[in-house]
């Protein structure tokens, strides 16, 4: 009884916290390679939205997947343009991609639904075993798998320390014969093909619909935990686990009906442990030097 | 040189961390609505308006929804579906503006008195200070606030509903339908409004069976669906298999996670009739005539009846009522339906008084 109580815990907070992780890892990317994105709360409503409206038109999950990381990865490429080839101060061009999905994304589901009088049953994400709230499906277990292979790539390749180079001297890493700032365009768009799927994750693998602003600070969230897992994907994968399962247990705590925490605090709590990081920061836990540096290679 | 330089950089981003909380808010809080939007103009002029306007002027009404947007699908759309009404009945010219954070609240009200509007309507109980603000300064514009209170002025009119009737009903059709004894409810936000829903449900549930027992939670938003999946997911964990949300788009995650946990779970929908989200899994929804409320006070204004005060609707005045169940009658046991016509009738008789808080 127990067991199955904590391994069913253990699953949701698993489930809950996929697109926070596919977000963050986009992320962690990213500021390794000196680019600070904060427009993932925007890359992953446009993820959203579009799995949602491919998914029902062609009927497949996997196809509406595949779709909204496309379009994750065409949203990433405009902050790339402004963000890295035109050198523009990323966090406002970050933020300009929030309010853009968030404005477009409304406008086009309004049109797609005729002003959301048709319901929308969009085919979700099977599971690949379990059932219910003990489901896992398909992009949970990527996300998974992807966190050592993100490790490996960032601290054990070639590619990685070019790439960490690229965040920390970018000076070096252009004198060692990287283009640096192709390699930002690159990683930027990795970055949003991540998003996609978070974005997917959430529409078509939890909530089962699209609503203007669904992603509901899930983005910002995502940074924090880039911060709170200090800048590794197991760190990531650690902070995205402890923030989904502390959602989870409020939820739980409210239908067990035992103490009544008011909501917010449990808001406030990624930000809360976010700035805790911050304040004890201490060791190797340093953001990139270069991080939102625009980059002119001589 | 290399530390100094780190440090610089964290220093340049950790504003951002303060900030980031804020941003969060603000965004979530947003509806990306077209400033305004105006409807076709056709079906206006195709119509022959039934009654004659004030003076054969087209009557002007605009609405002024909250920040859950028009497109909601629960009160500010059906506050929208009640103007499109008036616009078919009395050519009525009409027009809305989504607020998009609770700081618009004024500055939309007064766009909407300024401009020569007849009627402006503010929907949702935290528009009230809103309406204290900007209703004074226009005494020749009506101003309509639904659900919440109006000042006592003689041009405003304040629309409420008797919610707990409708969701007493709601709760007395779980309570007979539960194979579990076991029931949920979830909100959006905990206040005295939402919690009306709570109080009905739970008294009509306990009413029909006593041994039936609520769990409730509350997502502290409206808007985000995910958290009401959430809390359907944890209440179906602990056994109840009826869900009833007052809860906005937060619900309609609600009625996913219903949805996809297949036969033997229902969902309640709330506002508007929401049976049709998930074909067969909603049980029933708690209509709340909002559409007809909002027609009703456009077509008096244009005859020049224009009421204040507060309008009270519930059952009786058909404002508050259960959805049709087009889907899911036919596994409802005869025997409940006839309970829930024998509550009602003794609710609108007056002999039954659902209770308004726990």
């Amino acid at each position: 009884m127990t067991a199955l109580f904590i391994f069913s815990f253990f699953i949701q907070s698993l489930t809950y916290a996929t697109p926070l992780l596919l977000a963050s890892l986009g992320e962690l990317f990213s500021e390794r390679v000196g680019v600070i994105n904060i427009g993932l709360e925007g890359l992953l409503l446009i993820g959203a939205l579009t799995a949602v409206i491919v998914s029902t038109t062609t009927g497949s999950p996997a196809i509406g997947i595949l779709a909204a990381m496309t379009t994750g990865m065409i949203t990433a490429a405009l902050f790339a343009l402004f963000g890295v080839g035109m050198r523009r101060d990323q966090v406002i061009v970050g933020t300009t991609i929030n309010f853009l999905a968030l404005g477009l994304t409304g406008v086009l589901y309004r049109a797609w639904t005729a002003g959301g009088t048709k319901a929308v049953s969009a085919p979700t994400i099977p599971p690949l075993f379990g059932n219910g709230g003990t489901a896992v499906n398909a992009v949970t277990l990527g996300a998974l798998l992807l966190v050592p292979v993100a490790h490996w790539l960032l601290f054990r390749t070639r590619l990685g320390v070019t790439l960490r180079a690229a965040g920390e001297v970018p000076e070096a890493a252009a004198a060692a014969g990287t283009s640096v700032n192709r390699l930002r365009v690159l990683v930027c768009m990795v970055t949003g093909g991540l998003c996609g799927i978070g974005g997917a994750s959430l529409a078509i693998g939890i909530s089962n619909t699209f609503t203007e602003g669904m992603t509901g600070g899930r983005g910002f969230i995502a940074l924090a935990v880039v911060i709170f897992g200090r800048w590794t994907p197991f760190g990531a994968l650690g902070a995205a686990l402890l923030f989904a399962a502390a959602d989870v247990a409020q939820a739980r705590m409210q239908a067990a009906g035992v103490f009544r925490i008011p909501y917010p605090i449990f808001l406030a709590v990624p930000y809360v442990l976010t700035l805790l990081a911050l304040a004890i920061r201490g060791g190797r836990a340093k953001a990139p030097a270069a991080l939102g540096q625009p980059f002119e290679q001589g | 040189m290399r530390t100094s330089f780190a440090a610089f950089s964290l220093h340049r981003f950790s504003w951002l961390i303060c900030f980031l909380p804020l941003a969060a808010g603000y965004l979530t809080g947003c509806s990306p609505a077209p400033e305004s939007a105006t409807p076709s103009p056709s079906v206006a002029d195709s119509t022959t308006p039934a009654s004659t306007p004030v003076a054969g002027k087209k009557i002007k009404a605009g609405l002024v929804t909250d920040v859950g947007g028009v497109n909601d699908k629960s009160f500010n759309a059906s506050a929208w579906d009640g103007m499109q009404k008036a616009q078919k009945e009395v050519g009525a010219e009409i027009k809305y503006t989504e607020s998009r954070v609770n700081a618009d609240y004024v500055s939309n009200l007064t766009q909407y008195a300024q401009n020569g509007y007849d009627v402006v309507f503010a929907v949702g109980f935290l528009m009230q200070d809103a309406v204290k603000d900007v209703a004074p300064k226009y005494p020749n514009v009506k101003f309509a606030i639904i659900d919440g209170d109006a000042p006592n002025l003689p041009n405003c009119l304040s629309i409420k509903f008797r919610e707990e009737e409708g969701s007493y009903l709601a709760g007395a059709l779980a309570g007979l339908v539960t194979k579990t004894n076991v029931i949920g409810f979830v909100g959006g936000m905990q206040m005295p409004l939402i919690e009306k829903f709570e109080a009905g449900y739970e008294a009509g549930a306990k009413a029909t069976n006593p041994k039936v027992s609520v769990k409730v939670g509350y997502a502290g938003k409206f808007d985000d669906p995910q958290k009401g999946q959430e809390l359907a997911l944890s209440q179906m964990g602990a056994k109840a298999d009826i869900i009833y949300h007052a809860a906005g788009k937060t619900g309609i995650g609600v009625i996913k996670a219903v949805q996809n946990k297949g036969a033997g779970f229902y969902a309640i929908g709330v506002d508007k009739d929401q049976d049709g989200e998930a074909p067969g899994r909603v049980l029933t929804s708690m209509v709340k005539r909002v559409d007809v409320a909002v027609a009703n006070a456009i077509k008096s204004a244009a005859e020049g009846k224009f009421q204040t005060g507060t309008i009270v609707l519930g059952l009786k005045e058909d404002g508050i009522g259960l959805s049709p169940m087009q889907y899911t009658r036919k596994d409802i046991p005869p025997a409940a339906l006839k309970t829930i016509e024998e509550l009602k009738a003794k609710i609108i008789a007056g002999s039954l008084k659902p209770p308004t808080s726990k």
